[in-house]
């Protein structure tokens, strides 16, 4: 037969029609559940909790995984029993038919859903293609393509579940990796050993497809995915991180201007909260001044190292990790966390030790920078964005934005808040800047989603070291936002501070359970 | 002249350090109904495995139809048609749906031969395979291999199982196509394969102990009684040929299995030098497979 692809399609319709039809009422129900909660952008809530919205992306994922390993089990792979293995297949042609089962019936209601979604929302599709092609790209590599190949090497639903747990398992295994190796989590110095990782990861699935469709050596296949798999934590453990980190941040030249001054603060700590228990670890907070941030400007503070030096040449180091904080502009103080060895800070304590710090800075500047003043209705943010003050939560502002959110920061300044003082409320001092984000998750020029309308709440929840819980630090119609937006990323440097004679006694936080506690969260497709 | 279309050389197959198939040299030529015999996990399916490319070897090679057996794949199973006790086929799928289904798969695929066997093994059209007896899906699976004039048939265990009437039909309904094939078949059906072998393969603990045309076969094969006026003197050595030795009284008993008459007698005389009678029993197929078996467990013993 010249053309088997169409043949064994039909097949395959004819049998997983059921399934097919699952997954559609899964996507309809979708659509409408979607289309009936958020008939305007103002409807769209930031944190949506209710069960439908919780459950609906997940039984969509659900849908269209079991549609993949159902028809790739049609011609099972593994097993040496099966009928087609001895008829005419041409492996070719049977992998083409699969993808094209795929394509109509996952990819393709998946366009059309979110063509569907961002025209009810008031986008134009056409203007989104490359984001919405840059979707369909991320769940080729985060949902097909693994159920695919998991689909390839094992022989019943069963199986496939089994091999699923144990990769959600090694996940989270990985994850762990990171309190063994903390600079690996320094943005910039892991970009080579990610990248490795990701073309590793890629390269073998569909490397396993291809091969068990071409000539079905399961246990061979097994065998190269299970590499695959202790090559990506090899790669993790064996990477030279501090080389990396300190070539994608270099030292800044004698006479190069930096992007933010850094200083010890040499004021007592107000507080020793914010602690959390940690085996054989005390934590340490040390404050500091900064300065030198330009208007429009941020710095990221990517990752620090801290080394400690007692008098009688006690030495502790505590490598790279990344940090993650950003400092902004008008914010004077600051801090840095140290987690110490419990048994070296026994011992020096109290004597006065000598503390070096680095830090790895990422600075960018906002090429756009706008007023706002939002009123009742709608009001449009860079990126398409369209928000509105929230009709079930007053004083927050919903934003929505067309396949991805961009990176955004607000200010607003504590004399131009509108909002009328509620009962006990206490207005924040004068001339305070409070800051909020709009983050942003996109990869290919889209967020991982099921609908390509992203929903970002915009809040302020930075007013530096006052605790705004109980002042007046909402925003209502007629305050007016700085948008800082449009980020260019400016060269990375490394700049130091050391403190001579402090007792480390001094900056250590009490720990309380319960404090800044890890933890998993998990995000709804 | 005739060629192979089977042939196999030093075909070794290890399944996690064990033997499965060591040193298999195999030839099944044009035309040939082969028979594969021997006992449970003498390597006659995995051979078959091999030869249809289920299994990679694990050394040695196998031909088929002139080709690599790794190489076999896609299109060259459109002149092969495997059947297989165990395998699972499309249950989802009614008889008729199934064999529209394969139609297009095959260039030489006959229509009127489709019906004809349809029609042969009482298969019922409108039928789930899932629904259907182990028996039904077998014809149904042999239906399927057969429309389509395959060069090479090869049914693994074909007939295990199944009731003496299902056996027949598939039997008659492979014996007609014989003559535009050639078939191998391995099986433990004995007396059935009897009838229609023209050659047959012993295989055991992965070797193939012997390998012939089966008139050959049953020709040199013999149950021998000789009768002595007194009880024989029984020799140290015995000749290499004759297996199961049982002398009791006067009456010595044994099986040859590389009978000739004059030759046999000859050895007879040698050893005991007068015997009262002497009867030469042509065996069956079933008699010399257990009594190969026999012999090879003394041997593994």
């Amino acid at each position: 037969m010249r053309n088997q692809i169409f043949h064994i399609f039909r097949k395959d319709i004819h049998q997983h029609w059921r399934e097919i039809a699952l997954s559609v009422a899964i996507i309809v129900a979708y659509a409408w559940h979607a289309v009936s909660r958020s008939k305007t952008p103002a409807d769209y809530m930031p944190y949506d909790f209710s069960f439908l919205s919780q459950i609906l992306p997940w039984l969509v994922v659900v849908s269209w995984a079991l549609l993949i390993l159902r028809s790739s089990h049609a011609e099972c792979l593994v097993g040496d029993r099966q009928f087609w293995v001895t008829r005419p297949y041409e492996w070719k042609q049977l992998l083409a038919a699969k993808l094209l089962f795929v394509a109509v019936f996952v990819n393709v209601p998946l366009l059309i859903l979110q063509v569907f979604l961002l025209v009810m929302t008031g986008y134009l599709p056409i203007s989104h293609i490359s984001g919405l092609l840059g979707l369909q790209l991320l769940w080729l590599m985060v949902v097909i393509l693994p159920v695919m190949t998991l689909a390839t090497v094992t022989a019943s639903i069963g199986q496939f579940l089994l091999s699923l747990l144990g990769v959600l398992l090694y996940v989270i295994a990985l994850g762990s990796l990171s309190s063994v190796v903390p600079a690996a989590g320094v943005s910039g110095g892991n970009s080579v050993t990610t990248w490795l990782c990701i073309l590793v990861v890629v390269g073998t699935t569909l490397a396993v497809v291809l091969w068990q469709h071409s000539r079905r050596r399961t246990a061979r296949s097994r065998i190269l995915l299970l590499c695959a798999g202790a090559v990506v934590p090899i790669f993790i453990l064996a990477t030279p991180y501090r080389i990396l980190i300190e070539r994608v941040y270099p030292q800044a030249a004698a006479g190069q201007q930096l992007p933010v001054q850094l200083a010890f603060d040499p004021a007592k700590p107000a507080s020793n909260e914010g602690g959390h228990p940690e085996k054989n670890k005390v934590h340490v907070r040390i404050p500091l001044l900064v300065s030198g941030i330009a208007n429009g400007h941020i710095v990221l503070m990517a990752g620090s190292t801290e080394s400690v030096k007692a008098p009688e040449g006690q030495q502790w180091s505590s490598g790279w990790h990344g940090s993650g904080g950003f400092l902004l502009p008008n914010r004077q103080h600051d801090q840095t966390y140290i987690t110490i060895d419990k048994d070296f800070f026994e011992r020096v304590k109290s004597t006065p030790v000598k503390v070096h710090i680095t830090y790895a800075l990422a600075p960018a500047h906002a090429r756009e920078t706008m007023r706002i003043v939002p009123q009742g209705s709608q009001f449009t943010l860079p990126g398409e964005g369209r928000c509105s003050f929230s009709p079930i939560a007053t004083e927050e502002i919903a934003c929505v934005f067309p396949l991805k959110a961009p990176y955004m920061l607000v200010s607003v300044k504590s004399d131009e808040i509108t909002c009328a003082p509620r009962q006990k409320e206490t207005s924040l001092p004068p001339g305070t800047i409070g800051y909020g984000w709009i983050w942003s998750a996109a990869v290919f020029g889209a967020e991982f989603g099921v609908s390509p309308v992203i929903v970002r709440p915009l809040s302020l929840t930075d007013w530096g070291e006052i605790k705004a819980r109980d002042l007046r630090s909402r925003v209502c119609p007629g305050t007016p936002l700085t948008m800082f937006a449009n980020w260019e990323d400016l060269p990375p440097t490394r700049t130091e501070i050391e403190i001579d004679g402090i007792r480390l006694a001094d900056y250590q936080l009490n720990d309380a359970p319960g404090g800044d506690m890890g933890g998993f969260g998990i995000i709804v497709p | 002249m005739m060629s192979s279309i089977i042939q196999t050389e030093n075909l070794t197959k290890k399944f996690r350090g064990v033997d499965a198939l060591n040193g298999l040299n195999l030839d099944v030529q044009d035309g040939a109904i082969y028979t594969l015999v021997g006992p449970n996990g003498a390597g006659k399916t995995t051979a078959i495995k091999i030869l249809m490319n289920i299994f990679g070897p694990t050394a040695g090679r196998a031909m088929v139809l002139g080709m690599d057996s790794t190489r076999i794949m896609g299109h060259a199973f459109t002149a092969i048609g495997y059947v297989s006790e165990n395998q699972e086929m499309p249950g989802w799928m009614r008889v008729d749906g199934f064999m529209a289904y394969l139609r297009p798969f095959y260039p030489l695929w006959d229509r009127d031969l489709e019906n004809e066997l349809v029609q042969q093994f009482d298969l019922p059209l409108d039928r789930k395979l899932k629904h259907m007896s182990r028996g039904m899906r077998m014809k149904a699976a042999l239906a399927s291999s057969l429309a389509y004039h395959p060069k090479l048939i090869v049914l693994d265990e074909p007939f295990s199982g199944l009731d003496p009437l299902v056996r027949d039909q598939l039997i008659e309904g492979m014996l007609a196509r014989a003559s535009e094939a050639t078939i191998l078949i391995s099986s433990h059906d004995l007396a059935e394969v009897e009838t229609f072998a023209s050659h047959v393969g012993y295989l055991e603990q992965g070797r193939l102990r012997f390998s012939e045309e089966m008139a050959t076969l049953t020709e040199r094969f013999r149950e021998v009684e000789l009768t002595f006026d007194l009880p024989p003197t029984l020799p140290e050595k015995w000749p290499e040929s004759w297996m199961q030795i049982d002398a009791s009284g006067v009456v010595l008993r044994f099986i040859e299995s590389r009978f000739e008459e004059e030759r046999t007698g000859g050895e007879i005389q040698k050893l005991f030098g007068t015997v009262h009678d002497m009867t030469f029993t042509p065996m069956s197929l079933r008699s010399i497979f257990l009594a190969m078996a026999k012999a090879g467990r003394g041997r593994s013993a």
